[in-house]
């Protein structure tokens, strides 16, 4: 072999697809022609890291909540613990988009977390037959942006309004005997997706503090809560 | 169902054979960077990727019930994947309605360093910017380490276009690299 050597004879050496002889040619040519021993030599080193990449990468966070809303009726919502037991379901009747492809971005996922607990919300107010006058609460979730300031305050509820939340829910424990259970179901049901939606846009607040659409979002998700919590406190009451 | 890192791939599958969607959750946190790398590679895209990772635990839910254990799930799911993506004619599409330039490289490069810490950025990059065709035969044999003649069933072209792809292809990676 005197002349140089073939990327695709250099390629079959390294595929392993050459004879013994057709092998041995080749050594015997680079060990004697420099050029053909740098192509090879970095042909081979090529080839070696491809060989050598990882096969596995972190898909990102939002791709489970496509699928699961794609696959059926209910699907667990990740959010950044790999079992976190947060459960995203869709009200009882709404049938998912089953073709449609899905990409949430962070923002779109929580947006879509809010829409999921004011649908399941509403079930609650239907349950519970709101009282006349009473808002549904469908009505509170005006996204338009706030300033700065007027969000933020929106959000500086937090202990009084743990505070509040605590209180209801101990009295609804305390009186669940007296709804029935279909009731105690819708309820249970929908503070678990309202809980979801909330951590859902917390989540997303971690990594974008200073939006003003997430504070708001998050502001009017825990007054609905509030606003379910109440209503449920005051059918246990009516019973008492 | 009990949850846990512990339950075997066998178990989850039969659990999500059975409707349970826990199970097949779990399926997917169990799987699913594999198939994430599987498309990212391929794709170039991480946005398409993971809309690809959506297509193909969408499929997988479809058709698991068929699934009968005659080989590995992960097996049946890798092949599942690259059928998927292989199938895949928007990427070609939007390709070709655009320049593939530097913004891209490096979105796809900051990708590849998120999702697969301790890779060698220079070499996806590489990689990722190769013709379409070129790339996908070229993560097929030399990434998933499929034979030529299988990459040839799988694509649909002969075995001498899909040599002389791969071998074009490693050509432009040393060359990239150089």
């Amino acid at each position: 072999m005197t002349e140089h050597v073939s990327m695709a004879r250099m390629n079959d050496a390294l595929d392993a697809l050459l004879t013994a002889a057709e092998t041995d040619a080749l050594e015997s040519h680079i060990l004697r022609c420099s050029v053909c021993r740098d192509d090879y030599a970095r042909l081979s080193e090529t080839v070696t890291a491809l060989r050598g990449l990882a096969r596995s990468a972190t898909v990102p966070d939002e791709a489970w909540a496509g699928i699961a809303a794609r696959i059926g009726t209910e699907g667990r919502a990740k959010t950044g613990a790999a079992d976190a037991d947060v459960v995203l379901r869709l009200p009882t009747g709404m049938a998912p988009p089953r073709s449609r492809r899905l990409f949430f971005s962070v923002p779109q996922l929580a947006a879509a977390a809010v829409v999921v607990s004011m649908l399941s919300a509403g079930t609650v107010w239907m349950a519970l037959g709101a009282p006349a006058g009473a808002d549904f609460p469908a009505a509170e979730v005006a996204l338009e942006p706030l300033g700065g300031a007027a969000a933020r305050a929106v959000s500086t509820r937090g202990a009084r309004y743990v505070e509040v939340v605590v209180e209801l829910e101990q009295i609804l424990e305390e009186g669940r005997a007296v709804l029935a259970p279909e009731t105690l179901v819708t309820i249970e049901e929908s503070l678990t997706i309202l809980e979801a939606a909330i951590e859902e846009i917390r989540s997303a607040l971690a990594r974008d503090p200073n939006s003003d659409l997430l504070l708001r979002m998050l502001a009017n998700q825990e007054r609905t809560k509030l606003g379910v919590l109440r209503r449920a406190v005051a059918a246990v009451q009516a019973q008492i | 169902m009990s949850s846990g890192a512990a339950e075997s791939i066998e178990f989850l599958v039969r659990e999500a054979q059975s409707g349970d969607v826990r199970a097949f959750e779990m399926l997917y946190r169990r799987t699913s960077d594999r198939v994430y790398s599987v498309c990212l590679r391929m794709s170039a895209d991480p946005e398409q990727a993971t809309e690809l990772v959506q297509d193909v635990f969408v499929r997988v839910w479809e058709k698991l019930a068929s699934f009968r254990g005659d080989s590995q799930f992960t097996t049946w799911l890798h092949r599942l994947t690259i059928n998927l993506v292989l199938q895949e004619r928007r990427s070609r599409a939007r390709r070709e309605a655009r320049e593939f330039g530097c913004a891209d490289l490096d979105h796809f490069g900051r990708e590849a360093r998120r999702s697969m810490p301790g890779t060698r950025v220079d070499l996806e990059r590489a990689i990722a910017a190769l013709p379409d065709k070129a790339r996908r035969v070229l993560v097929l044999r030399d990434v998933e380490g499929y034979k030529y003649d299988e990459i040839a069933q799988m694509t649909g072209v002969t075995l001498g276009t899909v040599k002389a792809q791969i071998h074009r292809a490693r050509g432009l990676v040393k060359e990239a690299l150089a």
